[in-house]
């Protein structure tokens, strides 16, 4: 009986140490006043009636759940076009550079190619708008205006990611029972009736979790963002998550910040909660 | 009814190609910012950037890497504390991960749900959250500064804990209750018959893991200050100058070089990751 | 015996070089900033300090303030309530206020006092004060010029820019050095209006303006100037289109690439135009009320925790000795303060004009640097990137960025009495 204790043991510990303690450190911190250097006061809920009050919260709430709304929808769908795409017969060859390109970009930190996207988003003298205007299209300011610059962040985002839930996606539909496909195609069913009939509702588990894990991180968005605009301009790509550190780092309003962050942890709970209830409609158990 | 079929086939086989094609330029597309990246590490700075712009570098000049290494930057030491750091934390997540999955896929025991949630939730805090207090902490154990310390706080993840045991769930489970009724103990069993089921996904988790500590960038800025500790994604910080105001192309050079390791063991571990993710168990 | 020991000694004395060895023993913690060439100076400049002090031990830390100075002043305050501090910082002016007004550093008057510092211009000395103290000694410093492309100049025939020139004859000289393809796209541009607060600060000085008050106690944004100043550099950009949108990446490699004519910069850049082989000169900051800029410094300072001051004090002595400011000089990251160093044959060979950083200094205004300074520069960015991305008008970001600074100098009330 007890021998489970010692298997989760280091991990508890581990765990404990370094994101349990942290986080109930900071929900107090949530409270309080805190100067690095003066320490703290205790000012009950003043941070949040700020963040509640703050004329720019509401915007910079409404980014995080766009920027999650649409990062999501698309990392999954490509993730899942591409495995259905990848799944079938090919020379070795040519499924080893596809594993490649698709997955590099999961593995390899953005901010050593941050610079490039950069680049190919620049306005004046990007790459994009070049060939853009070479083919006789005004140039877009994918960055420059609010009405492209999160999109922007979104197809970089979706170039860095789709290729795990790809990998994920893949691995599951080869789980998919061969006979049962080959009996729906000898029975004449369109190649749509068997993905809707027979392919979703198997792999409809992972493409769960695939949900789920990718808001957990969408919400949470910090590097795709920081990288590229910013936050900018104004406040238009700004999501939580680089509010708070703006607040903590920049502005040194400690308590302020840990407030944003516990603001964040209840969306990302109350969202985690509401897709799991929704998942019972659709979900084969 | 004979002709019918060979038509579907023949149209398989066209839809078939269609897609591999449509697949080989997005692979292309995607493939493009490293390419940009290893061709602008061959160009001086004034060439960087030249409109039009240009796919191959004019010359393979390598005047930006000779920079690089002849910078004060240590790269050979950094190297050595990305390395240091990336595989005792892949290790040691390996180790704490599988024996925590291992217990709460196969064992019973009270509590063991309440706090596999209580592991789960630990997805939900960004790094951001917690790193003030890890900093305070750290200090009075007088683990800033020092590579230790970032191995340290990536010795377990809720990650990893989470897609093993839902892996292990999705493996028959009868060996092991054989295994018990003929008496072995619970670290046998864990050892002979629940490791090596796990081992496609402990592959998996070790790439993703290895990576991920590779590339890591909040937490080592945070909390090292000296070049003889700093890890590789803070050592570009370095040569990007003052408020990142150096010279691109050189920074570039130094990119490249750093993602090399991690193109080259990603060619030669391809098999095992891929292979390795193939954990149907998500499905549980 | 002993008398062949001694003899032996003494001309072992004579042929090693002439340093007062000093035998204090003990370690000393350096905190710096800057990239890896700023930090090879100062470990040479280290490496100096222990000829003299072989048994002091100097361990070195850095900053590349890649998050900004806020980002800095954040670390080390972490460092102090960590009891992890340095005893020597290597700061810039924006964090002064923040440092001082919390009692973090040694008062450094009597020191300096002492000391050779003849040689650095009072005037940054003055810049380094609070509540009449001195905490900080100036190392290096920045001011903002125009930095111009003598052979763009040349082929469209204009003249080296006067010590006077004004706007107008800016935005003129600017619209000339402006190229376009027969479709209309630009191919080359006069100017980069620039994207980072520094930067911008000499457009408003020149119209006798800031976005903050002159004691850095409140906003003026409200003053009509400020509008006037953000009305001229929104027109560079989308009336004239002489400028390329703010905010994007590789500006600078525009400029040594020849795609960009003027570029308003410090003297950090020309290190690398000296790389790219690009024929560049300074001018002064176009007028409209005067030709002032903004100057921006590093300082270094001791700890109030240190040790051993004066040991630290013999590091900071080092830190600034003749020889470190002419290598920091031919680093070429910032101007050396002591002007001695800046008059080196090889730091006056590039830019032709280089004597011109210290002809601008007495004309130089600090770069604004309140407690709160990171939150100034924040929301003052944001709001100029809002106007600059035609995402607001100038009236309504004006009057915003107004609210939120006044309600951000509300704030750091609590830290500051």
């Amino acid at each position: 009986m007890r021998a489970g204790y010692v298997f989760v043991l280091p991990s508890i510990v581990l765990y404990a140490a370094f994101v349990l303690a942290p986080v109930a450190i900071t929900i107090i911190l949530s409270f309080t006043y805190y100067d690095i250097s003066f320490g703290a006061d205790w000012v009950g809920f003043e941070n949040y009636v700020r963040f509640l009050t703050e004329p720019r919260s509401l915007e910079i709430f409404w980014n995080t759940l766009r920027f999650a709304f649409l990062a999501v929808t698309f990392n999954v769908a490509v993730g899942l076009i591409l495995a259905l795409a990848l799944n079938r017969a090919m020379p070795k060859f040519l499924l080893y550079f596809f594993r490649l390109a698709f997955f590099l970009p999961v593995i390899i930190s953005a901010a050593f190619v941050a610079v490039v996207w950069s680049y190919f988003y620049s306005f004046d003298f990007g790459v994009l708008n070049y060939y853009l205007q070479q083919i006789g299209i005004p140039a877009v300011p994918w960055l420059s205006s609010s009405r492209f610059a999160m999109t922007s962040i979104v197809i970089m985002d979706v170039w860095k990611n789709t290729g795990f839930f790809m990998i994920i996606l893949i691995a599951a539909l080869q789980g998919v029972p061969k006979p049962i496909m080959d009996a729906a195609s000898m029975d004449g069913a369109s190649p749509w009736r068997r993905f809707s009939r027979i392919t979703l509702p198997f792999i409809s588990p992972v493409l769960f979790f695939c949900i789920v894990f990718a808001s957990i991180g969408a919400l949470q968005v910090f590097e795709s963002i920081m990288i590229l605009t910013g936050g900018g301009p104004g406040d238009s790509t700004r999501s939580l998550s680089i509010y708070l550190v703006d607040e903590a780092f920049g502005s040194f309003e400690l308590g302020y910040a840990a407030a944003v962050s516990v603001i964040m942890m209840i969306l990302v709970l109350i969202i985690t909660i509401i897709q799991i209830v929704g998942s019972r409609r659709w979900v084969r158990e | 009814m004979q002709t019918r079929s060979m038509q579907t086939r023949e149209a398989r086989k066209w839809v078939d190609r269609a897609i591999i094609a449509v697949l080989l330029l997005m692979g292309i597309a995607m493939l493009m910012p490293f390419f940009w990246l290893f061709s602008m590490s061959f160009r001086p700075a004034a060439e960087a950037y030249k409109m039009p712009p240009s796919f191959f570098p004019p010359s393979f000049d390598l005047t930006n890497y000779q920079t690089v290494l002849d910078s004060s930057v240590p790269f050979l030491r950094i190297y050595w504390n990305s390395l240091y750091v990336a595989v005792l934390v892949t290790i040691g997540q390996l180790v704490t991960c599988t024996l925590a999955a291992f217990a709460y896929a196969r064992l019973r025991f009270p509590g063991r749900d309440s706090l596999f949630f209580v592991m789960l939730i630990g997805l939900m805090f960004p790094a951001q959250v917690t790193i003030l207090p890890i900093y305070l902490g750290y200090a009075k154990l007088g683990l800033l500064n020092n590579p230790l310390g970032l191995v340290l706080m990536g010795l377990t993840s809720s990650f990893g804990v989470f897609m093993l045991r839902q892996f292990l769930r999705s493996q028959p489970k009868e060996l092991e209750e054989a295994a018990l009724m003929d008496g072995a103990g619970y670290f046998k069993i864990f050892w002979r018959i629940s490791l090596p089921q796990l081992s496609p996904a402990l592959g998996a988790l070790a790439i993703i893991t290895f990576t991920g500590a590779w590339n890591s960038y909040f937490q080592p800025r945070a909390l090292i200050e000296s070049q003889a500790s700093m890890t590789l994604p803070i050592a570009m910080d370095l040569l990007r100058g003052y408020m990142s105001q150096g010279n691109l192309s050189v920074v570039m050079a130094a990119m490249s070089m750093a993602i090399l390791p991690v193109v080259l063991l990603f060619l030669v571990a391809q098999r095992m990751v891929i292979e390795g993710v193939t954990f149907s168990g998500i499905r549980a | 015996m002993k008398k062949l020991l001694a003899a032996l000694l003494l001309t072992a004395s004579l042929v090693s070089p002439a340093l007062a060895q000093s035998d204090e023993a003990g370690k000393l913690r350096l905190m710096t900033f800057g990239g890896e060439a700023q930090l090879k100076s100062t470990q040479d400049a280290v490496a100096r300090f222990n000829q003299k002090y072989p048994n002091v031990e100097v361990e070195i830390g850095v900053d590349p303030i890649s998050g900004g100075w806020g980002d800095f002043v954040s670390r080390v305050l972490q460092q102090y309530n960590a009891g992890e501090q340095y005893d020597v910082y290597h700061t810039a002016v924006e964090t002064l206020q923040s440092f001082a007004a919390r009692d973090l550093f040694v008062p450094l008057d009597d020191y300096i006092a002492a000391g050779d510092f003849s040689d650095f211009d009072p005037k940054l000395f003055d810049l380094t004060k609070y509540k009449g103290k001195t905490y900080f000694i100036p190392s290096t410093w920045n001011n903002i010029m125009v930095n111009y492309n003598r052979a763009l100049f040349a082929e469209a025939g204009i003249e080296t820019p006067s010590k006077t020139w004004t706007w107008d004859e800016f935005a003129a000289v600017a619209e000339k050095l402006t190229k376009r393809d027969a479709n209309g796209n630009v191919t080359q541009f006069g100017y980069e209006v620039p994207n980072f607060f520094f930067g911008l600060m000499p457009w408003f000085l020149s119209n006798g303006t800031s976005p903050v008050t002159a004691d850095w106690s409140a906003s003026n944004m409200t003053d009509p100037k400020v509008a006037e100043t953000l009305q001229y550099l929104y027109d560079l950009i989308h009336t004239k289109k002489v400028s390329p949108v703010p905010g994007q990446e590789g500006i600078e490699n525009q400029f040594f690439a020849g795609q960009i004519a003027m570029i308003s910069r410090g003297h950090w850049i020309v290190q690398n135009a000296i790389s790219s082989k690009l024929d560049m000169d300074i001018a002064v900051q176009p007028g409209k009320l005067s030709n002032d800029t903004v100057i921006g410094f590093g300082a270094y300072g001791i700890s109030a925790k240190a040790q051993n001051v004066k040991l630290a004090e013999a590091l900071v002595t080092e830190l600034l000795s003749y020889e470190t400011q002419v290598a920091e000089g031919d680093l070429g990251g910032a101007v050396p303060g002591r002007k001695s160093a800046a008059e080196t044959e090889n730091f006056l060979k590039f830019p032709p004009s280089a004597p011109l950083y210290y002809e601008t200094l007495p004309t130089t205004h600090a770069v604004p640097s309140p407690a709160n300074f990171q939150e100034v520069d924040q929301i003052f960015m944001r709001y100029f990137q809002a106007v600059m991305a035609n995402e607001m008008t100038i009236p309504d970001a004006v009057a915003k960025a107004d609210q939120e600074l006044t309600r951000s100098f509300e704030r750091i009330k609590r830290v500051t009495q």
